[in-house]
Parts: structure tokens; sequence; C-alpha cells
């Protein structure tokens, strides 16, 4: 049996390799572009100076490797280079959008959670009764709803049908609370809805094995309740399939939120992303995809970490 | 003359799977225990005896849905009429249960104390300081050696004895009047067995606890079940007092199962005998006896007619047509088939 | 020994039932829409591009079933014009990522060891990246071609055909003809041919309806974005975004290809699922 601090470090080496792997293909993104990027980016007037020094600044003079190791020099002192379009420092810019676009998500997981959570509970203290029914067949249906038609829906049902709640744009938390829910409330349900689902599905399989465990019926024999039962008992051993979707989602979610920010106007990392994608704006794209990347890594180093807390025998080596 | 602590009288008791098959399990059956006494229900897997502590519990699997006739009477009061709300409050205060496997009867995520004193913080909040006391208290009524650390540990950081021993102390906790022990040692080691069924007998004499002892190992209750009543296809076949029933057997299977018991005194463990055949199919009606199929005194008239309660002793019975330690005058052939 | 024959006679027993109302309303659901999107565009009359200038944003009704868009232009028309876009990409992106995950994953589970922990690692490493952001920079530097959107979705589609066709290889190797194959001597090659291929075809194919429908929508994800297949050419996606912007006063020209697009979508992973179902018993119940 291998010890769990070997584990981890076996994991966090794998994780490194997987970072610097997604730095180099970011780092070399600007020799796949067919023609001269300092040509796309100044025009056909720049001057040979204007060149060099456009193409040094994105280390196109040297190979990808070498440019590779000076940008996580610079990285590693804060410094992730400056927008091509606006000329600035794109760690601003990130330090800006990231708040943005992480209020999003856990406002999107608390509406999964907060839907799939009682939903599996019922579900699986009943199997094939009538909850359980219409939640398997809703969820099933509602998998088939891709996010983008779901937010357009969403608009039309609320912002234009209903007019109760703005159908686009931001205002931030600290400048106005109240508008800030209000405006978050649909990209949150774009995100949180389709997620409701996959979660109400795991949660329930999960559950159902778990409670038909005989220490469930033990603790039925000591005059448990069934609500005590069902929070106490049986969510927690049953909630290590959810906590490893929170996590993965963390990484697919920003394919998510360019979607659901881009069509809410949300100013987040996914508008960034998808803007600086438009407009070929090298640094910014880079430095997105090493700090998605991290955040990827640092959610599976985080639910390794949360497995341990919710299952003891994890953490003891016993599993 | 006293009220027993459990009188069940004419206990039938069917299940709704949840397939929508409908199982009779149990079928008229009748027993009781005294305070501080133990009686063994001894039967193969399939006879109903865990339905039967079920039935008694109140606590069915969670999918089926069982109905029950007859009477479950503890100290008196029938629970089979009894509220919900009052069933819901003997659990584990009135009547406690002990599982059979300990790998699987203890939560893995939640700390031994919190699991030892369910019973009590079911009902009324208990503060952590004063769940690890009375849960160090509990484990050491049960010899766990060391139970102030225990109280915090995990269940998988015990061995399986030790978990058993926890399984018992969570049972003791609420204190019961009424231990059903579902094969508390069948899934443990030999020489663990003896010693967490002789603190069971312990605690049966001292607190005076009316326990139902179920095993599939008839060995296991010499010495230890003051009365054993023998179930098959859900009916009790013979019940009497211990040393009548194994030493003067009056229904072949009860002779079937003392046979493949070797005949020595310690500990036993001892898988059911080979007896030809199978229990009878539940969700299908029966008539006559359910082990004439497989019985090696079956005549006709098993088959088709239900056979009657034999008397071999003052408290000792068996219902069969032709039971083995006084023979009953048999019906003869030739009159048999001259019934339609 | 007895669990797997259990287990083989479980599909039997299903497959002879008639398949229920459901599979049957979804595979003719498919066949419609697969039907027009290829018969239909022969019709002398069909021009998804050709403008109704007397009526602009019509609502739906006899002659424009599904009503017209701003520029006059048939929406039903368009949305099988759309289909055709979309299953276009979704067929490559099947072949691309049958083929990628096939060859991986009858690797990784024929070789195992070495082989297969590298090929775990190339996979989750793939799995790790966020898909859309990628496909988004390559249509950027490549142009939105069908070819670029449509291979570059299988190639995220790879990770999944490779640990279907790796579980199927690794219990047949569990169950032992693949071994008894092995010492009477016959070729690998003929044993992956005869032996594993027709295992691993059902599990695989099953899955590219799970695949069809990763790419139907990230394709339309993509057009939302403004990255997709480019006019005259319109995906669903594309068509579904177009409207947007006319969502208050004409909503069907967005909501009527949005309908059929999940529709096709409910329909093929049902389609999946109810294929999916009894095999997985055969395979995966003890």
């Amino acid at each position: 049996m291998t010890s769990p601090l070997l584990g981890f470090a076996a994991r966090a080496g794998r994780a490194a390799a997987v970072l610097l792997l997604v730095a180099v293909t970011a780092l070399a993104l600007p020799h796949l572009m067919p023609g001269s990027p300092a040509v796309a980016a100044l025009g056909v007037t720049a001057t040979p100076e204007q060149i060099t020094a456009f193409e040094a600044g994105l280390g196109l003079d040297r190979n990808v490797l070498a440019a590779t190791a000076d940008w996580i020099g610079a990285a590693l002192h804060g410094d992730l280079g400056h927008s091509l379009a606006n000329g600035a420092a794109v760690t601003t810019e990130l330090a800006n959008r990231i708040p943005v676009t992480l209020e999003l998500f856990v406002a999107a997981q608390l509406v999964a959670l907060a839907i799939a959570v009682p939903v599996a509970l019922v579900s699986a203290w009943r199997p094939g009764g009538a909850v359980d029914r219409i939640a398997t067949a809703g969820a099933f249906g509602w998998l088939a709803v891709p996010g983008f038609v779901l937010g357009l829906l969403l608009i039309w049902l609320t912002a234009v049908q209903l007019r109760i709640l703005p159908a686009t744009g931001w205002t931030p938390f600290t400048e106005d609370p109240v508008e800030n829910l209000r405006h978050l409330v649909l990209p949150a349900l774009t995100l949180g809805l389709p997620e409701a689902a996959v979660f109400t599905r795991t949660l329930r399989g999960q559950l159902l094995d778990t409670l038909d465990r005989t220490h469930i019926a033990a603790a039925r024999s000591r005059g448990m309740g069934t609500v005590r039962l069902l929070l106490r008992r049986a969510l927690r051993p049953s909630s290590l399939p959810l906590v490893t979707l929170i996590g993965i989602g963390i990484g697919t979610s920003l394919g998510g939120s360019v979607l659901v920010e881009s069509l809410f106007a949300v100013p987040g990392v996914g508008t960034l992303a998808a803007g600086a994608i438009n407009g070929r704006d090298f640094p910014v794209i880079q430095a997105v995809m090493v700090v998605c990347a991290a955040g990827v890594v640092l959610a599976t180093l985080t639910v390794d970490l949360l497995y341990r807390t919710l299952d003891p025998r994890i953490a003891h080596g016993h599993r | 003359m006293t009220t027993p602590v459990l009188d069940v009288r004419s206990l039938d008791t069917v299940i709704h799977a949840p397939d929508g098959r409908r199982l009779h399990i149990l079928h008229d059956v009748s027993l009781h225990i005294d305070a501080g006494e133990c009686l063994g229900v001894v039967g193969e897997s399939g006879s109903g005896k865990s339905v039967l502590a079920r039935t008694v519990l109140g606590v069915h699997a969670r999918t089926t849905r069982a109905e029950s006739t007859g009477q479950v009477l503890l100290n008196g009061e029938d629970l089979l009429a009894a509220a919900p709300a009052r069933r819901a409050d003997l659990l584990g205060t009135g009547i406690a249960m002990v599982h059979q496997d300990p790998m699987t009867s203890l939560n893995p995520v939640v700390r031994i104390a919190d699991q030892v004193t369910e019973s009590l913080t079911n009902r009324r909040r208990l503060p952590r300081r004063e769940r690890l006391r009375t849960a160090a208290e509990l484990l050491a009524a049960v010899d766990v050696p060391d139970p102030v650390r225990r109280a915090r540990a995990y269940p998988h950081e015990l061995s399986g004895g030790l978990r058993q021993r926890v399984g018992i102390a969570a049972a003791l906790a609420g204190d019961p009047v009424l231990l059903l022990a579902d094969e508390p040692t069948t899934a443990l080691d030999v020489t663990v067995q003896r010693t967490v069924l002789d603190l069971l007998d312990r605690h049966r004499a001292t607190r005076g606890l009316a326990t139902l002892l179920i095993t599939h190992d008839i060995g296991l209750l010499y010495g230890r079940a003051r009365r054993i009543a023998v179930m098959y296809g859900g009916r009790v076949v013979e019940s009497g007092p211990t040393e009548q029933v194994t030493e003067r057997p009056a229904h072949p299977y009860t002779a079937a199962l003392l046979r493949s018991v070797p005949r020595v005194t310690g500990p036993l463990r001892r898988v059911l005998p080979a007896i030809p055949g199978s229990p009878p199919d539940l969700s299908r009606p029966l008539t006559g006896c359910p082990f004439a199929p497989r019985c090696d005194r079956a005549e006709a008239v098993c088959a088709t007619v239900a056979p009657p309660v034999h008397r071999a002793g003052p408290a000792h019975t068996a219902s069969c047509h032709f039971p083995l330690a006084a023979e009953a005058p048999r019906p003869s052939q030739t009159s048999l088939e001259r019934t339609p | 020994m007895a669990t797997v024959e259990i287990a083989a006679a479980r599909p039997a027993r299903t497959a002879r039932r008639r398949p229920p109302a459901a599979v049957l309303a979804a595979a003719g659901w498919l066949a419609v829409v697969l039907l027009a999107a290829l018969l239909l565009p022969l019709l002398p009359g069909f021009d998804p591009l050709h403008g109704d200038f007397s009526a602009p944003s019509a609502p739906p009704g006899p002659g424009h079933w599904l009503g017209t868009d701003a520029g006059g232009r048939d929406v039903l028309q368009r949305t099988v014009a759309g289909a055709r876009a979309s299953f276009a990409v979704a067929g490559l992106t099947v072949a691309v990522g049958l083929l990628g995950g096939g060859v991986l994953g009858l690797a990784a589970g024929w070789f195992r060891g070495p082989v297969d922990k590298a090929i775990g690692f190339a996979t989750d490493l793939l799995m790790s990246v966020p898909t859309l952001i990628l496909v988004m920079i390559a249509v950027s530097l490549r142009g939105p071609s069908l070819a670029v959107i449509g291979s570059l979705i299988g190639l995220f589609t790879v990770p999944a055909f490779t640990r279907v066709v790796r579980a199927v290889v690794l219990s047949l190797a569990e169950r032992g003809f693949v071994q008894a194959a092995r010492m009477i001597g016959t070729a690998p090659l003929r044993i992956l041919r005869r032996e594993v291929v027709p295992h691993v075809a059902p599990a695989a194919l099953t899955f590219a309806f799970t695949a069809t429908t990763v790419a139907i929508v990230a394709e339309g994800s993509l057009s939302f974005l403004g990255f997709g297949l480019r006019p005259p050419q319109p995906s669903w996606g594309g068509i579904i975004a177009e409207g947007r912007t006319t969502l208050g006063s004409a909503p069907w020209i967005s909501l009527a290809p949005a309908a059929v697009l999940c529709l096709t979508v409910l329909a093929l992973n049902y389609l999946g699922e109810h294929l999916r179902s009894p095999s997985r018993k055969a395979t995966v119940n003890r």
C-alpha cells in the first residue's frame, strides 16, 4: 500500500507536468498561425524594427521551449505580459475578471446543489415513486437542452415576456449588491440548471447504493428518523462523486462560461478569452490558458483533500 | 404467572417486494420470551427468521412493504396495533437489534461515539463532550479496551470483533427490554464468536434482558438458549427447552439439523448440513408440510394436509404428521388411497 | 461461470421484446430529420438563402410553416439546411473519435502496462483542457471550416471513445477467450479482427450516439460565439444565434430550430441509452 503522502506527491507532479504542457502549447500558438502574427497585428505598413520588437515580445524569435521558460520566469514574478489590443497588463485584466467568473461559478454550483440534493434524496428514498420517476425523466430530457438554447429560453421568458430581470450586462457586487444579484440570476441558472440534472443523476445513484447498506438499517433500528437519516448518515458517504463532478466542473466550466458570459455580456474570464481569441491577442490567450489549467489543477488537488475529510478511510490509506 | 417480555401470537407476515411479488413469509408464528431469558431461533436462510426479527422490531427493508396479522405483545402492549409514533419511540429504547455483519453495519464515515449513542441522540440533543463520555462508558461495558480513544475512532480503525462489540454497545445504549440478535457472530472468527456470545449472555443475565438469538447454527445454542424454536418455511416447526429439542428432536428437520453438528462440546462453527433440496418458494401458496419435499419420512398426506401439533413433552411441541420420538399412529396406505 | 451464463441470457430475452413506443418515436424523429436533410434540398423550390421580402419576420403559418426570418427566408428550409451542416460536423467528429479512440483503446487494453499508462495520461490531459476555448483558438487561426471544426471536436471525443473501447477489451481479456486464442497460436491481428473488434464495435457505435450529440451541441455553441460554420452554410447553432436579436418580436426564428435541435439531441440520447442498457447489464453487472 502506497502512503497517502506519496500518492499526493505523485498527483502534484503529474499536475505540474500538465501545466507545463499547457504553457508550451500556449506559447506555440502564434507559430501555428498562417502568415505573420506581427503583420496581422501591426498592419502591412509596419517597419522591420517594429516587427522585430513585436516578435521578441511574443517570444517568436526564440524556440518555443526557451520562450516558455522565459514566460514562466516572468509569470512567477507576476508579469503575464501586456495585451496587444489595449496595452493593459494581463494580470490587471485577469484580476478584474476572475472574481466575476468565480462568482458566477459558485452561484451556478449553488443552484445545481439546491435542486439536486433534495430531489436526489427524495428520489432515492422512494425509488420508482412519483418524485423519482418525474425527476429521472426530467433530468434525462433536461440534458438534451444545450446551454445556449437554455440561455435563450431564459432570456425570452424572463427578460422579453415577463420583463422581470435584465437580459444582459453586469454590475459589480461592490457597486450595488442587489443589481449584482439581479444580473447574476440568469447566467447562474443557465450554467447551473444543466448541472443540476447531472448532479441529481449521480447523487441519486450513489444514495441508492448507500441506503441499501446495513448501517442505514442499523441506524433505523435505533430509531433514527428519515430526515435525519438522509441528511446525517446517507448524504455524506454518498457525496464523493458529487465532489468529483464539481471539481471536474471547474475545468469544463470555463468553456461553459465563455458561452454564458458572451450570451449575457458578463465581463468575466470567458468574455476576455473570447475577445482575445477574436482579436488574436496572444499574450491574453496564453495567460488565460495557463491560468485556467492552473485552476483545473488546483481544483483536482482540492478535491483530493476534500475526499480525505469526507471519507476517513482514505485519510488512513485504507482505500 | 408473569407476562413475558415478548409474546408473539399467531403472527402472519406478508412482504410486498419492490418487483410486485407478494411473499407470504411468516405463517402462524407463536413464541414468547421472559425477562432475562434467551430464546434461540434456528433455521436456514429463507426460513423467515430475519423477517420475524424485523417484524418484531417494526422496521422492514426500505423498499418493501409488510403486512402482519396476529399479535406482537411487548410487556403486554400489542405492537401491531400501536401507532407509528409509539413504534418509532420503542426503537433502540424498548427493542434493540444487533446486526449480522459488523463490517457493514457501522457507517464508515461516522465516529464510533456518534453511532453508539444514536439511540439516545435520536431523542434528545447530547453535547459532544457528553456523547464521548457516554460512548466510552458503553464501550467499556462491552469490554472494548481503551474506550476513550476508541470512541473517537472511525469503524475502519477497529477489528471485526471490536466492531461487533460496538454494535452491541449501540444496542444496549437505549437500555432496551428486548434484544434481537440476528446472526451476531456469523461473520466473526471462531475464537471471537465465543467471547461475543459470552458478552451477550452476561448482559442478558445482569440486565434481565429478554434475548432473541437468531442463528442457522443450532450448535451455537447449547448452554446459551434456555429454549429453542426451529423455523422452516416461515413456520415454527418445533419448539421446546434446549435439552429436549437437541436430545430428543421430534421433527425430522430438527433431526437433520442436528446430524450436521459434531457431538463435541466447545466452540462450533458449521455451515448448514447438506439437506437435499431447497426451502419452499414463498411466493406460492403451500399446502401440507413445508418440509415434505425434502423429508425422508414424508408420505402422501404430508404434501396435502397441514401437519398437526404434536406434544413431545410438557413444553415441547413439533408440527409433524410423523414425529420422531414417540411414534404416532400412522394412517394406512390403503385408507389414504381411498380418500378422494 | 453461472453468473456469466445468466448475464448472457438477459440481452437475448430483452432483444426479443418489441421495442417500446418511445424508442420507435425517437428513431422515427431521427429518420425524418436525416431524410429531410438529405432529400429536401433536391426539391426544385428549396432555397434557404432566398429571401421573400414581401414577408419578413412572418410568424409560422401556411406557406412558411415555421415562419420567416428578418430577411424573409423560410425558417423551415433553413432548419433543414442547418441539419445538413450540423450532421456533417457530427459525422466527421464521430469518424475522428472512433478512429482515434478505437486505436488508442485497443492499444491500451491490449498491451496494458506502460502503454496503457501513457495513453491514460494523454487522454487525461486532453480532458483537462477547456475544449471550447481550444476549438475557438483553432478556428480563429485556421478559419471556420467543416474540417477544422469537425476534426477538433472529434479530437476531444477521443478520450471518451478510448475509455469505452479499453473497458471492453479489458473485460474480454478477463473472460479468457482471447488468452485461449493466443495459446492455440492465433496471430494477434487475427485475434483482434475475429474476436476483439466484433465485441468492441457495438459499444463504440453506441457511444457514437453520445458523440453525435456532443458534436451538434459543441458546434452550436461555437456558432453562437461566432466561431462556427459561416453562412451560406449555416448550422443549427448559427441559425439560432442569428435569431436572438429578434427574440422579442419574432421568437420563432430562434426557438423553432432550437426545438428541432433539442428534440434531435433527446432522440439521440434516448436511443444511445436504450442500446446501452441491456449490453451494459450483460457485461458490467457482476
